[in-house]
């Protein structure tokens, strides 16, 4: 899920966003918090925390990245370029070092457990045994990616995120507000992103570099799938987590993180382009 | 007048492309920009269409002033460039392109209605529309290129170069169309051609653009006749 808003946003903006991963980790923390003060599961606050984490995503664009882009635009004298000048790449990774710092004021660095109902409870499939926390996880990715694939394929303003993607001047001349369209595609990958926090919250401890620990996977993940491509991503997604832990299995779970690196590696080597190409 | 450009100079990259461009299109019009390569053709057309920026002079459409608008509102108001290098979705199909084209418009049965037309208008683009836009020929990309415009139920098209690179009878083909589409929609076209016979021989009037300047305008008519046009670009 991380993977795929990193993708799409890369897709449609040409935008490398280093803080995604902050938003991921806000998604969690947001999601605790807020079932704390409600006194509600976080099952359901996540859905909430997520749409947060998504309004956050639009208001980045208005306040940090429109006047970013305009001012460099400024200076080129050029109308038209993508977000891959080094002022963007610089103001994600400053923004990601505000957020943990802002987290690590708030909430403290002390790794934090996120209790449901769910978490005692373990479903048997055969002979495995599974925690309810993970099946959940997996159908809710299932359904939340399947919804924005239908939502790409399917709906107006889909089809308008689509063609802002595969060429911009093209869409402002068909009249598409490229700006309403970068603001949704940033509001729908956070909220992923805010929504893959708050599922992994019963899973594992939260702690505020989570999300620095997350973004490297996640590009690895975006790379091998093809840059922009979200159903890459989708499929780049899984063949890693499945790789990582097979070899887990196999070569020791010290290896594992080296094993999906090394993997990267050798895609960028034989197919520069990702399995799927852009 | 449906169109004017008044007297717009144009940077690009701190390159000045256009020095001092004016031009004026009426209603039901078909006007010819001709020139040499690298003249502005393609700029001015860009410029219109809210693509580049003025940096003095102004543009409007019926007296409104319309330089500071971006792209996306001045094609709301009618102004539809078919650019050059077409300006298609390569990864969607021809039927999605056109639905695409009539991305502002929310009345389905019009819509259909011209999806009808372009389709009577170019029956190839019928039999490949399922067809991904990427995968078309250069000539079929261009029809469906001026298709799509059209879907936009434009009041002023402009075609950028839409006979670069096609074999003559594509290009006979393609500039038919687009007479009948002036004739039975009454759409005004500014066309912007380095084929300037085609260009001069559906066209009312033209300008001739050189190094960023308007250096001759007139009826097609008469620059078809004259001698300098006849030497530069007829070669005769």
């Amino acid at each position: 899920m991380i993977a795929v808003g990193l993708t799409m946003i890369f897709g449609v903006m040409r935008f490398s966003n280093f803080a995604h991963g902050e938003f991921y980790m806000l998604g969690a923390y947001l999601t605790y918090t807020l079932s704390n003060y409600l006194k509600t599961d976080p099952y359901i606050t996540m859905f909430v925390a997520a749409l947060i984490v998504g309004l956050l995503g639009v208001a980045l664009n208005k306040i940090l990245i429109k006047p970013l882009y305009e001012a460099v635009a400024r200076a080129r004298g050029t109308a038209m370029f993508y977000f891959q000048d080094l002022n963007f790449i610089l103001m994600t990774i400053g923004l990601s070092i505000l957020i943990v710092d802002l987290v690590l004021v708030i909430w403290k660095p002390i790794p934090i457990r996120v209790y449901t109902v769910m978490s005692d409870s373990v479903i048997k499939i055969g002979f495995l045994s599974i925690g309810a926390p993970r099946i959940l996880a997996l159908l809710i990715a299932l359904i939340s990616l399947s919804t924005l694939y239908i939502f790409l394929r399917k709906s107006r303003i889909g089809k308008a995120i689509r063609a802002v993607s595969q060429d911009p001047s093209a869409a402002m001349l068909v009249g598409i507000n490229i700006w309403k369209i970068y603001d949704i595609t940033m509001f729908v990958s956070l909220t992923l992103a805010g929504l893959a926090g708050g599922v992994v919250g019963p899973i594992f401890n939260l702690y505020p570099n989570m999300g620095l620990d997350m973004i490297a996977k996640a590009f690895a993940v975006v790379i091998l799938g093809g840059m922009g491509n979200v159903m890459g991503a989708i499929y780049a997604g899984f063949l890693f987590g499945v790789i990582e832990n097979l070899g887990g299995l196999f070569i020791g779970t010290a290896y594992r993180d080296v094993i999906g690196f090394l993997i990267m590696i050798i895609v960028l080597w034989i197919r520069p382009q990702g399995i799927l190409g852009r | 007048m449906l169109l004017k450009v008044d007297k717009i100079k144009v940077f690009y990259d701190k390159a000045l492309i256009l020095k001092e461009v004016s031009l004026e299109a009426g209603h039901g019009e078909i006007i010819a920009l001709i020139g040499p390569n690298g003249a502005g053709k393609t700029t001015t057309l860009k410029t219109i269409a809210g693509l580049l920026k003025t940096s003095s002079g102004a543009i409007y459409l019926e007296n409104k002033r319309i330089d500071h608008e971006p792209p996306y509102v001045r094609a709301s108001m009618g102004i539809i460039l078919v650019p050059e290098g077409r300006g298609l979705f390569p990864k969607m199909s021809v039927e999605e392109n056109l639905e695409m084209g009539a991305f502002l418009r929310k009345d389905v049965d019009e819509i259909r209605k011209d999806m009808e037309f372009v389709y009577s208008l170019f029956p190839v683009l019928r039999e490949r529309r399922r067809q991904l836009a990427g995968t078309l020929s250069g000539g079929e990309q261009q029809m469906l290129a001026i298709a799509k415009g059209l879907m936009a139920r434009p009041r002023i098209l402009m075609l950028d170069e839409p006979s670069l690179g096609l074999a003559p009878k594509i290009v006979d083909h393609l500039i038919d169309a687009i007479s009948q589409i002036n004739r039975e929609k009454k759409i005004t076209i500014l066309i912007a051609e380095q084929n300037v016979y085609a260009a001069l021989s559906i066209s009312e009037r033209a300008y001739v653009l050189e190094n960023g300047s308007i250096v001759m305008s007139g009826s097609s008519l008469e620059l078809l006749e004259n001698p300098v046009i006849k030497r530069s670009y007829l070669g005769l």
